[in-house]
């Protein structure tokens, strides 16, 4: 037994080596696939564009109790998952549902499930997924397309943003919340399913909702309820983010989505944020009194109001910088993103969500930065923390995005004297040595 | 039938030596006299291991604690966050966002703890299932954990690509060290101690969460915390530097304020 297993591992570590790489003629995908190579880890974000079913380690077709004993031995973690889950024990007289219905029986064709496969059973769940589409970004249906047809994205080297993948993963596989080989609702119930890709700086979901007082009742309480029952009225003392986000297990999370993530300045009033408001009132409602509810609605409107007369000041100060030519370095000075091919002949600082701020955090000048950072750190943050109920970071928000407009008012000023300073001499200083070479940046350019 | 036959085989003498266990409470000298004596090979792994050549030592009561069933304690997380940084530390912090850290928050209260940390025992592994790994005392985590779930291209193209990541992280760091180290000759020492702080903050904050990152497959410290962190350090280097030349070419005083210095921030919890 043990001898058997040793070889096993012997020849597939061997193999594994010579499996690992991504064909010669692999290509991205999306808008701009065809000016990228996927990094072989991509396979496992995004297999239904990239993975390449296995050929060289192990020959034949199983049945899955073939499958389960042979992995039993050499990857005996999935196997115990998959014993735990329903799939190995559907009840009522099901049969059980063993590897080959996910992967394939033959071995050397086998793939990794795409929502779907996933949705060849729970369809309906995978029709609620694929219906989020409708509502835009952001969303988890688009999240995938989302990233690969970004600037940075097409613009870095694959290997630097694999972990955008790994998160944006959500809209490719089911496991992003149901991990595998269990696949368990209950665990996706709660709110640490989330925090892998909903934490950090620009989406600090799990701190906000674990400071609110859902949150803080959560934690104190939320071992001992029972996860197995569905979120629905009724059935727990306060919501976790699936609750809300995903009211009665629906899967999809962009139906009431008013603020878009507190990315940019919207209209909270229009018909369809009036039809969504009433959604929200909906789930609120559950356990709140309705004038309590809209309350509540109103005062993240006014949250994000308050955000944004300091977010537009910014960006006024900015477009004024740009105006006037005092960047330093210049949007011309510094490197372009090979999708923006005619920035080579006009360029231009992108500044503010509709111009592209999303890609504006290298390449840029300090300043812009440092916008960056308020309109992507500080403000998602205060209004998360406005979201979620978690007042004291609300205020703290606030002060930051003040410091943070302080700090571009002074730098403003700065580069405004200190131009004018040139300018009276005469003299300028080229910033071309410093910022258009370098280790990372020659990297960068040569790779596109 | 046969799996019965070894497992019966390996249970019996197992219960009956841990009805000889002696209860406790030990000191740190009687806990390594005794595991010596008993011909193992962990005081001698700890001893080799970050843990055993730490000054001073970290000993067996710091995860054990000091009595027996010593073993359980030390295979849960607990016992290593309360020194790796508390749980909103960086190192913690990696782990318990990944999605091996969220399944081990989740069901830390339904796994059998007495069971070794090997053969995917526990749906996720814990600190010590990778750094311990079937009961290893060193402190460093190889691969073989990582083969109890997953597939040797799986752990090897993982393995590859986030040594690709590392390089990308650390040639920024480069770069802004470069453009340091020419600068450095045209400015006071005062500026130069600045720039320096940078890059200390940049090694010491930004390139060890993307290491972290990728260490514990957190993607949010691979990159808001890591790439992204590192992108914004170095352009801030640049532009302080870039503000430095500028003002000493029309004859300004030292400008080492401007280009956007960011203050530390809220970067991690509430508790912070």
């Amino acid at each position: 037994m043990t001898t058997r297993l040793a070889m096993l591992i012997a020849a597939a570590v061997a193999a594994g080596s010579a499996q690992a790489g991504m064909d010669e003629d692999a290509r991205g995908v999306g808008l701009y696939g065809d000016l990228w190579r996927p990094d072989p880890v991509h396979e496992y974000w995004d297999p239904g564009a990239y993975h390449r079913p296995e050929t060289e380690a192990v020959e034949g077709v199983f049945t899955g109790a073939e499958c389960v004993e042979c992995h039993a031995d050499v990857t005996p973690g999935i196997v115990n998952g998959w014993r735990d889950s329903r799939h190995a024990a559907p009840g009522d007289g099901a049969e059980p549902v063993t590897c080959a219905a996910c992967h394939g029986a033959d071995h050397r064709a086998l793939r990794f499930p795409t929502p779907t496969d996933c949705g060849a059973c729970h369809g309906e769940q995978h029709e609620q997924m694929l219906d989020e589409r409708r509502y835009g970004f952001p969303s988890h249906a688009l999240a995938m397309e989302r990233a690969v047809d970004t600037k940075h994205f097409v613009d870095k080297p694959k290997p630097e943003v694999t972990a955008c993948l790994a998160c944006h993963s959500v809209a490719t596989k089911c496991d992003s919340c149901h991990t595998r080989h269990r696949f368990d609702a209950a665990e996706a119930r709660r709110p640490e399913a989330c925090l892998t890709c909903h934490s950090g700086p620009p989406h600090p979901d799990d701190e906000t909702y674990f400071d609110s007082a859902h949150g803080r009742r959560y934690l104190a309480e939320g071992g001992t309820w029972d996860w197995s029952k569905p979120l629905v009225k009724g059935n727990y003392p306060v919501p976790s983010c699936a609750y809300c986000h995903m009211r009665e297990g629906r899967h999809q999370v962009a139906d009431k989505a008013i603020w878009k993530f507190g990315l940019r300045d919207v209209n909270p009033r229009t018909a369809e944020n009036t039809v969504k408001r009433r959604r929200w009132i909906a789930v609120c409602t559950d356990c709140h009194g309705e004038s309590e509810s809209v309350a509540w609605l109103r005062a993240l409107d006014n949250e994000r109001k308050r955000a944004w007369r300091l977010l537009d000041e910014a960006e006024d100060l900015l477009r004024d910088l740009r105006a006037d030519d005092l960047l330093y370095p210049a949007a011309g000075e510094r490197p372009p993103y090979p999708v923006d091919w005619w920035e080579r002949f006009w360029p231009r600082a992108r500044i503010g969500f509709h111009e592209g701020q999303a890609s504006a955090f290298y390449n840029v000048s300090g300043i812009e930065r440092r916008y960056f950072e308020m309109w992507y750190f500080e403000s998602l943050g205060a209004y998360k923390a406005a979201a979620h109920g978690a007042d004291a970071q609300v205020a703290a928000g606030h002060a930051d995005l003040r410091r943070a407009l302080d700090d571009i008012r002074r730098e403003a000023e700065a580069l405004r004297e200190l131009t004018a300073a040139e300018r009276a001499a005469g003299k300028r200083v080229d910033p071309a040595p410093l910022w258009r070479a370098g280790a990372y940046t020659d990297l960068n350019r040569e790779r596109n | 039938m046969r799996w019965l036959a070894v497992m019966v085989l390996v249970a019996v003498p197992a219960s009956a030596s841990a009805d000889a266990l002696p209860a406790g409470p030990f000191t740190e000298n009687e806990c390594r006299d005794c595991h010596i004596r008993e011909g193992e090979e962990i005081v001698a792994d700890w001893r080799a291991g970050a843990h055993g050549t730490a000054v001073p030592a970290v000993g067996c009561l710091a995860c054990h604690d000091d009595r027996h069933p010593a073993a359980p304690r030390a295979r849960r997380a607990k016992p290593c966050i309360a020194c790796h940084g508390g749980r909103h530390g960086d190192v913690a912090r990696s782990y318990l966002t990944s999605k091996h850290g969220v399944i081990t928050t989740l069901e830390t209260d339904r796994w059998d703890w007495s069971q070794p940390l090997a053969h995917g025992l526990y749906r996720a592994p814990t600190c010590a299932y990778c750094h311990n790994h079937a009961g290893g005392h060193g402190t460093a985590a190889g691969e073989d954990a990582c083969f109890d779930c997953h597939s040797p291209r799986f752990v090897t193209t993982h393995f590859e690509s986030g040594r690709r990541t590392l390089d990308i992280g650390g040639l920024k760091v480069r770069e802004a060290e470069a453009a340091v180290a020419e600068a450095t000759n045209a400015i006071g020492p005062e500026d130069a101690g600045r720039l320096s702080d940078k890059l200390g903050q940049m090694r010491e904050r930004s390139l060890t969460g993307l290491r972290l990152g990728i260490a514990h497959q957190a993607p949010d410290y691979v990159w808001w915390l890591g790439q992204a962190a590192l992108d914004g350090d170095l352009v801030r280097i640049k532009a302080a530097i870039s503000a430095l030349r500028r003002a000493a070419t029309v004859g300004r005083s030292k400008r080492a304020e401007t280009g956007a210095v960011r203050p530390a921030g809220r970067a991690t919890g509430p508790d912070d």
